[in-house]
């Protein structure tokens, strides 16, 4: 094989990275052997991904394909084959369709909040604030850190119907809200956790993609007269927009998985109008309806695959 | 952070592995044994002390409190270790299928009535074993809620009826007398309203969910009706009586008497001591939970319970429940498991469980002791026992309980008739069946 370019350009690099690479030829030995080491280093993880992801959807697969439930799980040979039955069934729940239309409402109400709130925030830790910038960096980053059990039950209290959230409410001259008990606000009450979870994350994200736009980009834009706004919209955004794109995929990914929250919170409540599609496979489960469970799981996945890849793309060609 | 966000599905695929791996290593294995549940009966358990270690899964807040009753055993059985793990009530059933499974299951489990059903039907548990205890020492009634066919698969433990408790002096104080009936439901809790108390009733409300639905259950049975037929081989959701029951029921929310928000079972010991609730469903632990917050004498003076008012044509109810032990059939150490079970069953342990929870014994000589006999609130539990109603025992329960919870909350939300909610209810649950 011949060089490659970056193998050509030494001197330059070499310079601003202050480790020489000198440049050379790659014989089809050192390329194969490389390619074991690779494979060798990948083995553990692809290991891992088959026994915990691979091996699991397919056995997902498998098992929505069949009848089983609970009662049969010690007397697998006696499960049926029943095609596509249970994905006819799935799609075609009351209950499930409602879980997807609530998952969806999630996914567009948290992902937008989670960027919005990542980017001001990192915009702030970034130039705004300069004293204690450590603090309150860690501060936004506590609750990815924090265990989501406890979080959920200081939640529960504070929004319980004379809870602090109501009294605070009330000491503001505005009547207090039921949250948990009503489905607009049960809706919002899990939106605010999700988001209040998961916006460190897009923040620490955020920051990593501001802090490697170069200075001088935005000194040359100060030369030319260009005013802070203006800096933001032309510089800011376009150069973040590979870090936009995979926050989105990350959150959006996320929260089309959304459990912990409506779970711990509600329990899928009031009325079902927070049971989301993961909270309603683990329910299907616990009732003993495995084909079931496991065929609606197997649509999640489907869901997350879609989604991510379509974003991927988007990705890629935007890049 | 997404990682935990992750857990959900990753767990719910997990299981979905677990579940088939252990489905192809079971069929590899041939269990010649599957069938000898269902003959009936089974083998004793060996002479001697108990020895090594049991592995027992405990639901709920009992689980706190169970190992107080270790050391005793162990005196005992010295040679003997019990491991226990406390596992979220809500959580019991899905982790349960989930070992039995992956065949990971523990010794001995502690399991409620409510989950009873849905496990046993797994055909995953062993039959109690032979003279292991006296079954004629037992409440027959409690002693048939472990029994799936004839054949007994789990030893009661605890049992309990829910009956109508409420703050006496604050009745007094109104002028109004302690319910009998219907009518007398409303009154009190009219009056006690018009006296200032923000919550007169208290029934099991958050989350509407299947102990929603079996307490609508002895509404439905107070007005001649049921959820489901007596033979539990068919939903009857929908029956003209239960609609008149949940029109009842859901007048109580209609007229402030009932909030849909609460208090929930917990909350309603603070709730009564402050007095913004006069009268809850509930079982006998909450006396013990009143004690501990308030103290014996508070308690005394001010709390009175009887049994649930009576329907229209005077048919009483309650709802009865309870806790059981059970041996899974791939269990290690079995033999320890059932020699514990048996030392539960003595009725001395079963007092010791009532001093330490409150939880009544299903042995029946242990009510003769004056600890029970003598406590005139007790009374009125031994009295509703006789009307109880117990949970739809099929494995279906949880499902079709929830869902008639959440019609429930509908109609005392206003979002539909009690006919439109019974019928959408029926429905959803012929569909599903009783699981058989």
């Amino acid at each position: 094989m011949t060089t490659t370019p970056e193998g050509r350009a030494p001197s330059h690099s070499s310079g601003a990275r202050g480790s020489p690479r000198r440049p050379r030829a790659r014989s089809s030995v050192v390329r194969r052997s490389q390619t074991r080491a690779a494979w060798l280093f990948l083995a553990p993880f692809l290991l891992v991904t088959a026994v915990f992801t691979a091996i699991p959807v397919l056995a997902a697969l498998g098992m929505s394909l069949t009848d089983l439930t609970s009662r049969d799980i010690r007397t697998p040979l006696a499960v049926e084959f029943v095609g596509l039955e249970n994905f006819v069934d799935v799609l075609t729940d009351v209950a499930f369709q409602r879980s997807m239309l609530n998952t969806a409402m999630f996914v567009l109400l948290c992902v937008p909040l989670n960027l919005a709130l990542g980017l001001a925030l990192a915009l702030l830790l970034n130039r705004g604030i300069r004293r204690l910038r450590t603090f309150f960096r860690a501060a936004a980053y506590l609750p990815v850190i924090t265990n989501i059990v406890a979080a959920a039950v200081i939640w529960q209290y504070a929004f319980a119907p004379r809870g602090p959230v109501n009294a605070a409410l009330e000491n503001l001259g505005t009547g207090g809200l039921n949250w948990l008990g009503e489905p607009p606000s049960a809706v919002a009450a899990i939106v605010m956790l999700g988001v209040w979870r998961n916006v460190g994350t897009c923040m620490v994200l955020f920051l990593a993609g501001l802090q490697s736009i170069p200075e001088s980009v935005y000194e040359a834009a100060a030369v030319d007269g260009a005013s802070a706004p203006r800096r933001f919209w032309s510089i800011t955004l376009p150069l973040l927009q590979p870090t936009t794109l995979l926050v989105t995929v990350l959150m959006t990914v996320s929260f089309l998985s959304i459990f912990e929250e409506p779970y711990l919170l509600t329990a899928g409540g009031p009325l079902g109008s927070t049971r989301s599609i993961a909270l309603w496979v683990y329910e299907q489960f616990g009732f003993g309806n495995t084909a079931a469970s496991m065929a609606g799981s197997f649509i999640l996945i489907a869901f997350v695959s879609v989604v991510a890849v379509v974003q991927f793309r988007f990705l890629r060609g935007k890049n | 952070m997404m990682r935990t966000t992750r857990t959900g599905l990753s767990r719910a695929v997990g299981l979905g592995a677990a579940v088939a791996i252990t489905a192809v290593t079971l069929a590899g294995c041939g269990r010649a044994e599957d069938g000898a549940g269902s003959s009936g009966g089974s083998e004793g358990i060996s002479d001697g002390p108990a020895t090594g270690a049991i592995e027992l899964w405990a639901a709920g807040a009992e689980g706190e409190e169970l190992p107080e009753l270790f050391d005793a055993f162990i005196e005992d059985n010295p040679d003997v270790d019990i491991n226990m793990t406390p596992i979220p009530e809500e959580d019991f059933v899905t982790k349960m299928t989930a070992a039995i499974a992956a065949g990971t299951v523990p010794d001995l489990i502690y399991v409620f009535a409510e989950h009873q059903p849905a496990l046993f039907a797994t055909e995953a548990f062993a039959p109690v074993p032979d003279g292991l205890v006296d079954e004629s020492a037992f409440f027959e009634s409690v002693w048939e809620t472990g029994q799936v066919d004839d054949v007994a698969y789990g030893v009661p433990w605890f049992t309990y009826a829910r009956v109508f408790q409420y703050r006496a002096d604050l009745a007094e104080a109104a002028g109004v007398d302690a319910p009998e009936d219907w009518d007398d439901l409303r009154e009190f809790a009219r009056t006690l309203k018009d006296t200032g108390v923000a919550y007169p009733l208290g029934f099991y409300v958050v989350p509407f969910d299947e102990y929603t639905a079996a307490q609508f259950d002895t509404f439905a049975h107070q007005n001649g009706g049921g959820i489901i037929d007596d033979d539990n081989s068919a939903w009857t959701i929908n029956s003209p009586e239960n609609v008149e029951a949940l029109e009842f029921y859901s007048s109580l929310f209609a007229d402030g008497f009932v909030s849909p928000d609460g208090p929930t079972s917990v909350d309603s010991v603070a709730y009564l001591t402050e007095g913004r609730l006069a009268g809850v469903l509930n079982g006998p632990w909450l006396r013990g939970w009143i004690k501990d917050a308030n103290g014996q004498e508070w308690l005394d003076a001010n709390m009175a319970a009887l049994v649930p008012p009576a329907g229209p044509d005077g048919d009483r109810a309650a709802s009865i429940g309870g806790g059981n032990w059970a041996v899974p059939e791939d269990a290690d150490n079995a033999d320890a498991a059932w020699k514990f079970v048996q030392y539960a069953s003595e009725p001395d342990v079963q007092l010791t469980w009532f001093e330490l929870m409150g939880n009544l014994p299903t042995v029946k000589s242990a009510w003769d002791d004056p600890a029970i006999a003598e406590d005139e609130a007790l009374d009125e539990v031994r009295a509703a026992m006789e009307f109880g109603v117990p949970i739809p025992a099929v494995p279906t329960w949880n499902q079709v309980g929830k869902i008639l919870g959440e019609q429930i909350e509908r109609v005392v939300r206003g979002g539909a008739t009690p006919q439109e909610a019974l019928d959408t209810a029926q429905a959803e649950a012929e569909s599903i069946g009783v699981g058989r």
